[in-house]
């Protein structure tokens, strides 16, 4: 058989393949891609069932440190909407991913592109000189950890409401309505847990990156310091002992590090050294089993703190 | 007038002009509108630079670089530049500098638009045949390219002038399949003495997501053009048809939980090269095939190793002393502190036949600015 019978047969089963998988789709639903698990966990409370949505990342893992896999285009190249953080947050992977994606709906400046810190009127720690690179991973925009803020969390909702309803007005009416009742709960859930961790309010932690400082900035607590010496970067001996100090002598009881920071033994260290409680903690919805969406996520954490703080369970 | 009056009246009179100008930089309002001069659009720009150590227990390397003496040397300077031309192309443009040349290794444009899963590249580009030669110097996964791709490609790759299109099947796994033609006038198997002439390709390439943590790859890549041919190299000089078949193989592995300091990757390519006279009769094969380990033991440390082995027809052989087969053993420790630099040490047994080169080889890798992202 001849090299170009081969290839015709090939390209022919491919597009039978394509067109089968094409005909099991179903009724017409949107396409919404998040690039983090919050930002699919938030989409998930408005679109309900009008949208198909599948998060890029887990919410195990870094998503500063993702690798731009194929097989996440897949998703890309079929959808109606990607919604991503921004300030840089996704920028070692998410600009291959939607280049080779081949959806010109989903480019840079599409309509069904949409960067969730937009919605945003506050962004904590945004740099007011020059930058480099001596200054660790940093953002140029300003720290890219928002979600760990429900009241952002809020604000974004409002805008994947007002992108879904431009996409998609035949439901637009729906979109209001299930952004209104996950307001009404999410305004609730964030009363409960300001309550409940009043009694945090002022402690002093010392945190592994700096992806905490939303979460801290919304309740009060005060970050004392970072395991990291700067961001990204692991710390040296005098940065060791420039924390070990603070903490004995500010009596810092809690170091707090998400399950996905690497080298967590160092935080380890620190914590048998001080006697301080390192507190390993999820950072995005799924990044423990149980939590299955965006306000389960601070129902955990919340927990937890109080739990080491020794103020609640 | 004297000279030194005359330089004082220079420098008084660029002094006066600087601070006026400066002035008029400092009027409150005066922007890219006005001055025509904005910063905003620039395409981002990077730099990467490789040091190489190499020594050898002969006298001249026989891979590395051959044409590089035992020392230190200035490996790679690359420069980088991408950037949108507008809303329907990228552009990317890469200019290598050595201590012996400087060239345009890249510089083609992106189509950001086009339907049905397609997408063009047209310009000069590293040639997207197998797994290996798409890759940057910088990226290679030890310092020297296998042994099969530089006896068919050349040490740097096949890197050529064309236009590759490419098609992403809507399949439930990453099927990407390219077609493309390039200009035949490059050292590499289609070198046509014929204005115009084109080598073909066509590379076929499947990812499968198995899990969360592992992604299997098997590609396949055929590329023919013409050929032509001086001096005695083969039987006699002339026109040739040439012909590149490749399959290759790769399996990640790298757990979610662990994503930062966990991974493996096992890869193997073979290539086989066969020139065909216009008689139709058929020279030796050029073949040859490489298999690497790579586990990432730590946050910051690579364990490597890599098993290549090269069958050499005749035409290829400089004496008739010369083994036809070549293998080599490597084996390489990488510590990656940060994204932007790493330290490779690597350590090689090349068995040349009629003696074997040990060959040690230490790289200093490391990249300021704004570098895109590599491809998985």
């Amino acid at each position: 058989m001849s090299f170009k019978k081969i290839f015709g047969i090939l390209l022919a089963g491919v597009f039978v393949i394509g067109a089968e998988f094409s005909a099991v789709a179903g009724p017409k639903k949107l396409n919404v891609v998040a690039s983090l698990p919050d930002l699919a966990s938030l989409a998930r409370a408005v679109g309900g069932d009008h949208i198909n949505v599948s998060s890029v990342a887990l919410g195990v893992q870094d998503p500063h440190y993702l690798e731009a896999k194929p097989s996440y285009e897949i998703n890309l190249s079929k959808a109606d909407l990607l919604i991503y953080n921004g300030l840089s947050l996704e920028i070692g992977w998410l600009p291959l991913l939607v280049q080779d994606s081949r959806n010109p709906r989903i480019i840079s400046g599409a309509k069904g592109s949409l960067c969730a810190s937009t919605a945003l009127d506050r962004i904590l720690e945004k740099p007011t000189g020059e930058v480099d690179r001596s200054m660790g991973d940093i953002h140029p925009e300003g720290n890219p950890h928002y979600l760990l803020d429900p009241r952002n969390g809020l604000k974004i909702a409002a805008l994947i409401r007002d992108k879904l309803s431009e996409l998609d007005p035949s439901n637009a009416g729906d979109y209001s309505k299930n952004y209104a009742q996950f307001e009404t709960m999410m305004n609730e859930k964030i009363k409960q847990w300001e309550s409940q961790a009043a009694a945090l309010k002022g402690m002093k932690v010392i945190t592994y990156h700096k992806e905490w400082e939303y979460f801290a900035d919304w309740l009060g607590l005060n970050i004392a310091g970072n395991v990291e010496e700067k961001p990204g970067i692991p710390p040296g001996p005098q940065h060791k002992q420039w924390l070990i100090d603070k903490i004995k002598n500010d009596r810092i009881k809690i170091i707090i590090a998400a399950n996905y920071d690497p080298s967590i033994s160092t935080a380890e260290r620190l914590a048998s050294e001080t006697g301080a409680t390192l507190l390993i903690l999820p950072a995005a919805t799924g990044g423990e089993p149980g939590i299955n969406d965006y306000p389960q996520l601070f129902d955990y954490i919340i927990s937890k703190l109080l739990q080491a703080q020794g103020g609640g369970k | 007038m004297n000279y030194h009056f005359t330089t004082g009246i220079f420098f008084f009179l660029l002094s006066q002009v600087l601070w006026i100008s400066q002035s008029f930089a400092q009027v409150p309002g005066s922007d890219a509108s006005v001055t025509g001069i904005s910063r905003a659009f620039n395409p981002a720009i990077s730099v990467n630079g490789l040091f190489l150590y190499l020594n050898t227990n002969l006298e001249k390397p026989s891979g590395v670089a051959d044409e590089l003496e035992p020392g230190i040397h200035l490996q790679e300077l690359e420069l980088a530049f991408t950037s949108y031309v507008d809303v329907y192309l990228k552009a990317d443009a890469t200019i290598s500098f050595s201590e012996a040349e400087a060239s345009v290794e890249n510089l083609y444009l992106t189509t950001l638009q086009l339907p049905l899963y397609l997408q063009a590249r047209i310009g000069k580009l590293n040639v997207p045949f197998g797994i290996q030669n798409p890759l940057h110097t910088h990226t290679w996964p030890f310092v020297e390219p296998p042994l099969i791709n530089e006896a068919i490609f050349g040490f740097e790759g096949w890197k050529d002038t064309g236009i590759a299109l490419s098609w992403k099947g809507p399949l439930p796994w990453y099927f990407n399949l390219t077609v493309a033609g390039f200009e035949a006038d490059e050292e590499t198997p289609f070198n046509s003495s014929h204005k115009g002439d084109m080598a073909g390709l066509v590379y076929l390439d499947n990812l499968v997501a198995i899990g969360e943590s592992t992604t299997l790859r098997l590609g396949g890549s055929y590329a023919w053009g013409p050929a032509s041919l001086e001096g005695d190299s083969i039987s006699k000089p002339g026109n040739y048809d040439s012909q590149v078949w490749g399959a290759d193989f790769q399996i990640k592995w790298r757990p979610p939980k662990l994503m930062r300091s966990r991974a493996m990757v096992l890869q193997s390519e073979y290539l086989e090269h066969k020139y065909f006279s216009a008689d139709r009769s058929i020279s030796d094969p050029e073949n040859g095939y490489y298999v690497l380990g790579m586990a990432q033991v730590s946050r910051f440390f690579w364990l490597q190793a890599r098993y290549d082995s090269l069958r050499r027809p005749d035409y290829q052989l400089n004496s008739p002393d010369e083994e036809r087969y070549r293998d080599r053993w490597s084996a390489a420790v990488a510590f990656v502190p940060t994204e932007f630099q790493a330290y490779k040490v690597e350590y090689s047994e090349v068995d040349l036949g009629n003696q074997t080169e040990r060959l040690m080889l230490a790289q200093i890798n490391f990249t300021i600015g704004s570098h895109p992202a590599h491809a998985y």
